[in-house]
């Protein structure tokens, strides 16, 4: 009997080895930005990741010492599917890739240009058990590899880079906010529509603004950061940013005055007249006027120069959105602006009768945007 | 140490009902209620937990009449012997696929998330085998371990969601009731089956300390699970839409990954919901396990039913290794339900107005 039982005590520890699954954390390559573009050779897919170099960021937290080379690595490999390509990587790295962590992907331009392979890729982000929902999905201008693959002067980590601009969008409100769960969302609720925003470089630093506008699965044109602005009126989205307006001064001449949003309040209306529909949006937009002009200290303290410059900013303003929508409705013919969406929600029985044709009856429909701006603060100097 | 008189408390049976409910069907229930009613996926949950209750009640109302019998006994009494023998091996089999079910979702989920290279017959026969450990001790260490594990299952559950409540939209939950009421009473239908669970009823009576509160832990256990249900599927919804949330396998697990947690450290959530939701398919496991143990060993009127539970091990992993697929395994557990709408809802309308008639028979 004792013996029995230290056999099997003996025994025991040989199942306890540990897992299946053990993989020792610098055996991994933990993936910030992936770049996928297609390739004109045999193969589909040219897939770049990159990922940073463990044993110097380690080094660094711990106080310094050793730990040098390249901040970090990027690595293409060719393949049929994006995901093959990810698996075939590892004949020619020594580390496992770890898509957990991945902050950005990057598509080029040639993959949201091709219908099927913009449709490929997006399942293969969709069906991943690892990749997160929060990554951000931008469009780059060109190739995506040519995006990864530069040494940037700011921070070479372009995947945290990237997440950190994002942080920041309401400054400026010249790209659209939206992450990859959002167009994901899009792109189901719409059966094919988004806005993704595009992402450039320059010569050793990198840009994103303007947006990729997809319809149908594929890329059907790019925005400006003038008419993204215009989109982001349309959605709601904006909540920060700035605009410019000229000002007449007393003296006949202009003064730029840039006007800083700080918050914006849109309602919603839609009505059918006459067989016409009737998309009112209403905006209350607060924010603070940070420049006029030296010699006009002490004009600005006047209710009458403040209401001039509220209609010149509701001018500007309403201007943006006609020019966002025109572009919309006339040249893309397509309804990315969520009219329809708001329809189907908030007015079922209208939407049962002009879902079925939405995408013919959209370019007709009128929108009526009403702006009222509020300057609630001038700065400084009266 | 509490000795082990294998009986529980009314309070202990509400957790129990509870932690059993919740089980492998959570993570795919927001795609199911989204499938099935488009954005009233919350009503529909309300509906059908209700509904769910009212048979609860129901088969709560005929055990009730004889509360030191169990299924294998009663039934006999209620209908005829070879009728109840028939229906014992069927409710022997209904657990044992439930069972099997919430096994074989939770190797498979295990297997994709977390442990890619483990062979799923380990993921599951460790499993099978925890269980098996506390089945073999009776009902009551089974509701010690729910109450334990309750929390421990709720509280992060909640937790986890709240920094996601500014991504939801509201307006995902509009146009209210605009489907078809046929469509809309199937929803609620198809809603009851994700309460499936509550069936131990028919045969745990014996084994509670009635007092006079158990209609009412019946009802707190399922109102707490429907607002637990609410909870999860309010923000899948919400966050996804219904058009997105219903072409999703799990959604429960996706829209942990969207979830924003404040701080850099902590990121990729879906293994700590995971962590959770192992404990809940332990539960319902091994509550399904030990009905289909007890119902087995009234049956062929065995002394003891832990001389079962070891048996019934093989039977439940094979059973979990009949479908080919993860697909293959929606399709069984669809089919099981048709087998729910016999236990749920036809049996107990059945059997309990049997009893009535026989009372009434009684009384004159």
């Amino acid at each position: 009997m004792r013996k029995l039982i230290i056999t099997l005590i003996l025994i025991i520890p040989l199942i306890l080895t540990g897992c299946w699954d053990k993989i020792e954390i610098e055996d991994r390559a933990f993936v910030m930005a992936i770049g996928i573009d297609t390739s004109n050779q045999a193969k589909n897919y040219v897939v770049t990741f990159q990922f940073p170099n463990v044993k110097q960021v380690s080094s660094a937290a711990g106080g310094g010492g050793g730990g040098g080379g390249q901040p970090n690595f990027s690595i293409s490999e060719v393949g049929d599917t994006v995901f093959s390509a990810s698996r075939h990587v590892s004949t020619r790295l020594d580390k496992r890739l770890y898509l957990g962590h991945t902050k950005a992907v990057i598509l080029g331009k040639d993959v949201v240009s091709n219908r099927d392979k913009f449709l490929e890729v997006l399942d293969t982000l969709d069906r991943s058990y690892e990749l997160s929902r929060k990554l951000r999905l931008l469009v780059a201008d060109g190739k995506a590899q040519d995006i990864l693959l530069k040494n940037y002067k700011f921070d070479p980590d372009i995947g945290a880079y990237i997440d950190d601009i994002f942080k920041q969008y309401n400054r400026t409100s010249i790209f659209p906010n939206i992450d990859y769960n959002k167009i994901t969302k899009s792109l189901h609720d719409t059966n094919g529509n988004a806005i993704i925003p595009v992402i450039s470089a320059g010569k050793d630093e990198l840009k994103i603004a303007g947006s990729a506008i997809i319809k149908n699965y594929r890329l059907a044109g790019w925005m400006s950061d003038g008419e993204n602005m215009g989109y982001m009126w349309l959605m709601g989205y904006v909540k920060g940013g700035d605009i410019t307006f000229d000002m007449p001064t007393t003296d006949g001449k202009e003064v730029k005055v840039p006007f800083n949003i700080t918050n914006t309040v849109m309602k919603r209306q839609v009505t059918e007249q006459n067989g016409k529909i009737i998309y009112k949006l209403k905006y209350d937009v607060e924010g603070e006027v940070t420049e006029y002009s030296f010699q006009k200290h002490g004009e600005m303290f006047d209710t009458n120069v403040l209401s001039t410059m509220e209609k010149k900013a509701d001018g500007i303003i309403d201007k943006m959105i006609n020019e966002s929508l025109k572009r919309f409705q006339k040249d893309l013919k397509v309804d990315m602006i969520g009219v329809g969406d708001y329809i189907e929600k908030y007015n079922p029985s209208l939407w049962s009768k002009v879902g079925p044709t939405w995408n013919e009856k959209f370019p007709d429909i009128v929108v009526e945007p009403i702006v009222t701006t509020h300057i609630r603060r001038i700065g400084l100097f009266r | 140490m509490i000795k082990n008189n294998d009986k529980i408390s009314e309070n202990q049976l509400s957790i129990l009902l509870f932690t059993t409910m919740l089980g492998a069907g959570v993570l795919s229930l927001p795609a199911d209620v989204a499938k099935a009613a488009g954005p009233n996926g919350l009503i529909v949950i309300l509906l059908g937990g209700l509904v769910a209750l009212i048979f609860a009640r129901v088969i709560s109302f005929v055990a009730s009449k004889f509360p030191t019998e169990t299924f294998v006994e009663y039934s006999e009494k209620i209908m005829t012997k070879p009728v109840s023998v028939l229906l014992t091996v069927f409710l022997i089999v209904y657990f044992l696929i439930f069972c099997s079910l919430n096994l074989r979702i939770f190797g498979e989920v295990a297997k994709s998330y977390l442990l890619n290279s483990t062979p799923i017959e380990v993921i599951m026969i460790t499993l099978l085998f925890a269980t098996a450990y506390i089945v073999r001790y009776g009902i009551e260490p089974i509701a010690r371990m729910s109450e334990i594990l309750f929390p421990v299952m709720v509280i992060p559950t909640i937790i986890i969601f709240l920094p996601a409540i500014t991504d939801i939209d509201l307006s995902n939950f509009l146009p209210i009731l605009r489907i078809s009421p046929l469509r809309f009473a199937k929803g609620i239908l198809q809603t009851t089956y994700s309460f499936v669970g509550f069936e131990i009823l028919y045969v745990i009576f014996p084994y509670i300390q009635l007092g006079n509160k158990l209609k009412k832990s019946i009802n707190v256990s399922f109102f707490s699970i429907i607002f637990f249900y609410l909870y999860i599927t309010f923000f899948t919804i919400g966050i996804f839409g219904y058009k997105e949330t219903s072409v999703q396998l799990w959604p429960l697990l996706t829209v942990i990954k969207s979830i924003n947690f404040p701080g850099f450290f902590i990121e990729n959530l879906e293994s700590l919901i995971m962590g959770i939701w192992t404990f809940a398919v332990f539960t319902s496991i091994s509550v399904f396990h030990y009905a289909a143990t007890l119902s087995l060993s009234k049956l062929i009127k065995a002394r003891e039913h832990s001389y079962f539970v070891i048996p019934l091990v093989p039977v439940i992993y094979f059973m979990a290794l009949i479908p080919e697929s993860i697909v293959e395994v929606y399709r069984y557990a669809s089919y099981a339900t048709y087998l729910t709408l016999f236990f749920v809802i036809i049996l107990p309308l059945l059997m309990s107005a049997i009893v009535k008639l026989r009372h009434g028979g009684e009384k004159q």
